[in-house]
């Protein structure tokens, strides 16, 4: 059940209605959440509900057995809900990627070489959920959070339907509370859901939905040679950023509508200067997952310059392996950390590069990165490198630009004024009137390239 | 609705959900005024392959010609045979009017009508070239027929039968896509997208190739499955009728039949083939039959069941000019 597809407003509007109808039992309500997350869920495949319901009973117990049990249990504890939540993940993700890795090692080394193939679908949103209810036990281990003896609030922190299958991953210490206390619904947050929904509704129908076209006219070519790679590029570039802010900004907006708050997961990542200043804007939930959970545990920057950069590498390694078993994630995550670690180390706090510079060389380097992260084997990554230097001209270049330049438009619009007004939602300041002339554009937009299907977003992937 | 959850107005809420609501019903009535009134450009739905080639065949057929060769049919006709390269051969001037959508015998007959009262004086001949498919088929696509129709009558077009396409019609998507998105640049899919990159540029290329269009795509092994039996399906009588109507006196119709791919028919196919073009020209009055084309060749010549691959085109073309100086020598005799 696509957040783009008729099927999801349907199943929304009987879930708003309900939740109307519960109103005063907080209880009442948390437990229509959980029935409902676990019937969105099960709507794609039914049999992956055992490991989502897995998952979160694991952590909610080993959550209790930390606050009760002895002390020096709480590291088998931790390790308890560590082994089950990443070996789940591992299987299902990564068994075959590295059998096949490992198999073909052996064979380049001359050895003959048959492990077994396990070719188990992936669940949709393991990546997400597991490192949600991880983070929960992390927290009670490290005593930043009490743990809840509230099944449901807990079922329902995990299982939250807006966000359980592509984010944002969002921390105990920020939603869980919201399912132990009165959620208020204010207009303001009413008018909130209203623009995040039909803003990121926007971004992927109408945006990345028809850039997905233009970067598929290229990428699925082999003999594709000249700037069209490069126009292709950053057309992949902005549509993973509106596909996936636009799925963040319609959970944020349907949980805004239940008076929940979600955590904001892209704040205008391509206007970044620099590459930290890019990840502090970019899958925000997810590189403090990192940073928190990885980073800081390794050790940090408070270390050698050496130890530093190795603490980069590898976090920014196993984030690129985050998003998906295959080499081009480990080179995306390789060269992100990279990156981080040497312009870092050579540009200071008080840098005197221009903004301009910065954010030129930044994007430069970011958009080679998606590069790396859509192309489709490791030969396509050399080819298209290489290729992109031939002074080759496909006879529909123009319309190419013509194409990439219309429906890049109004997200340049739209983030500038975000941007000039330092507001995401600068639409909510301006005269009923003008506001729902701006909602109703855009509704009337989605419903003119949308399809009553919907169509898959990128992230669900991963 | 004051709550101690529900902190808002019930106004404010329908405001707040109704007002976007509101004003997207007001684009939908200014879309259907500006139609209504002509405000707006006419419809000219290119936003996929088969309704390019259909807008660019229209258009084609619509447009001043001196062609003395005039190729219709189905999408073999329009994939399989050079129209650049037979008017060199025959050093008559040829214009190919296939189309690639499942249109039916009417509507090639409107074609042939179209053209013929864009230009003065008749072409000297017709040549009606289908794919055996063609010929045992019972019916055409009604979407397609449908959005042939509708275009040449100037009319928006949206797919009638499904729930979606109501919606649809009555926000005026329909209206917005053809009058508006359909002029613009869109990008095609798969091997087409590859080969032709947009919708504007296919539709230029077959403008600068006499309407050919070379199939970009290569055989499949799902493509050589199906009935292996061919027949004339009686549904064509009506359709053949009115297309042997519609060509004018002094015009020559030479009715052929395309290739298959040598692996898919049975082994006597060859009398077979003879058979099934001895009775699909029997439907055409006044016609006569193109016995010498090839009824099967080699499969890696093939794009499709029914489209060569572009490396094939030229040789399936030289056998068509051969035919054709024959009838046109046995028409000077």
């Amino acid at each position: 059940m696509y957040f783009n597809s008729a099927v999801f407003f349907w199943f929304l509007g009987a879930f708003l209605l309900l939740h109307f109808l519960l109103r005063g039992s907080l209880a009442g309500r948390n437990w229509l959440i959980v029935g409902a997350s676990y019937f969105f869920y099960g709507w794609w495949d039914w049999r992956f509900l055992s490991l989502l319901l897995l998952s979160s009973l694991v952590d909610f117990f080993v959550g209790q057995a930390l606050a009760a049990g002895k002390p020096e249990n709480r590291r088998r504890w931790l390790g308890l809900s560590l082994g089950v939540n990443l070996g789940v993940l591992g299987f299902f993700k990564y068994f075959d990627f590295f059998s096949e890795s490992v198999a073909g090692g052996l064979e380049a080394l001359g050895f003959e070489a048959s492990l077994p193939l396990l070719g188990v679908v992936l669940p949709v949103g393991i990546s997400f959920y597991t490192f949600q209810s991880l983070g929960y036990t992390i927290d009670v281990y490290r005593g930043r959070l009490r743990p809840t003896r509230d099944l449901g609030a807990f079922l329902a922190y995990i299982s939250f339907f807006p966000q359980l299958v592509a984010g944002p991953i969002e921390r105990a210490t920020n939603l869980l509370p919201q399912f132990t206390s009165t959620r208020p619904i204010t207009k303001d947050r009413l008018e909130a859901g209203v623009w995040l929904i039909l803003w990121g509704l926007f971004k992927k129908v109408v945006i990345a939905d028809n850039l997905a076209y233009l970067v598929d006219l290229v990428y699925g070519d082999g003999a594709a040679a000249g700037p069209i790679i490069l126009l292709a590029t950053v057309a992949f570039g902005f549509q993973i950023y509106c596909d996936f802010s636009g799925y963040s900004d319609i959970a944020r907006g349907v949980a805004s509508l239940l008076g929940v708050r979600l955590m904001i997961n892209f704040n205008l990542p391509y206007f970044a200067t620099s590459p930290s200043d890019f990840w502090r804007r970019w899958h925000i939930s997810l590189s403090t997952w990192f940073r928190d959970y990885l980073y800081i545990p390794l050790g940090g920057n408070r270390c050698s310059a050496a130890r530093y950069r190795f603490n980069l590498l590898l976090t920014m390694l196993l984030a690129g392996l985050w998003h998906g078993a295959g080499w081009n994630f480990l080179l995306w995550g390789l060269w992100h950390g990279a990156l981080l670690g040497v312009i870092r180390a050579r540009t200071p706090e008080d840098s005197r590069w221009s903004k301009g510079w910065g954010w030129a060389s930044t994007m430069a380097l970011v958009f080679y990165g998606w590069l790396l992260f859509r192309a489709q084997s490791l030969e396509q990554i050399v080819q298209f490198t290489w290729n992109v230097w031939e002074p080759a001209v496909p006879v529909w270049l123009g319309s190419y630009l013509v194409s990439l330049g219309l429906f890049l438009l109004p997200l340049a619009v739209i983030e500038i004024w975000q941007k000039l007004a330092a507001d995401a939602m600068p639409a909510l300041q301006l005269r009923p009137g003008y506001r729902w002339a701006i909602h109703g554009t855009m509704l009337y937009a989605i419903l003119l390239f949308g399809e009553t299907r919907g169509t898959a977003f990128i992230y669900f992937q991963f | 609705m004051h709550s101690h959850e529900y902190r808002f107005r019930l106004v404010e809420g329908m405001q707040a959900v109704g007002g976007p609501v509101a004003v997207a019903l007001l684009w939908a009535a200014v879309v259907w005024l500006g139609a209504a009134a002509g405000v707006w450009p006419s419809p000219r739905p290119m936003l996929d392959v088969d309704r390019t080639v259909l807008i660019r065949q229209a258009d084609a057929s619509g447009e001043s010609s001196s062609a003395e060769v005039l190729l219709i049919g189905d999408s073999s006709c329009l994939m399989n045979v050079d129209a650049t390269y037979l008017t060199a051969r025959l050093g008559a001037e040829t214009l190919n009017l296939g189309t690639l959508s499942y249109l039916d015998l009417d509507s090639f007959a409107s074609l042939l009508n179209r053209h013929l009262k864009s230009r003065s004086g008749a072409p000297k001949t017709v040549v009606l070239l289908v794919h055996p498919d063609f010929v045992r088929r019972y019916t055409s696509a009604r979407a397609h027929v449908e959005a042939w129709e509708h275009y040449l009558a100037g009319r928006d077009h949206w797919f009638d039968g499904t729930s979606e396409w109501g919606v649809r019609r009555w926000l005026g998507l329909h209206i917005v896509e053809g009058r508006f998105l359909g002029r613009l640049p869109v990008p095609l899919e798969g091997k087409f997208g590859s080969r032709y990159g947009f919708t504007t540029n296919l539709y230029r290329y077959q403008a600068d190739h006499r309407g050919s269009l070379p199939d970009p795509r290569t055989l499949k092994e799902a493509d050589l499955a199906g009935d292996r039996n061919y027949w004339v399906a009686p549904v064509h009588r009506r359709g053949a009728a009115a297309f042997a109507a519609a060509v004018p006196e002094g015009s020559r119709l030479l009715t052929g039949l395309t290739p298959l791919p040598e692996s898919f028919p049975p082994d006597d196919f060859a009398a077979a083939y003879h058979r099934l073009l001895l009775e699909w020209s029997a439907l055409f009055e006044g016609s006569s039959a193109l016995f010498g084309l090839p009824p099967t060749l080699a499969d890696e010549r093939f794009a499709t069941r029914a489209h060569l691959r572009p490396e094939a085109i030229e040789d399936y073309t030289e056998a068509l000019n051969r035919e054709l100086v024959a009838a046109f020598s046995d028409q000077d005799g």
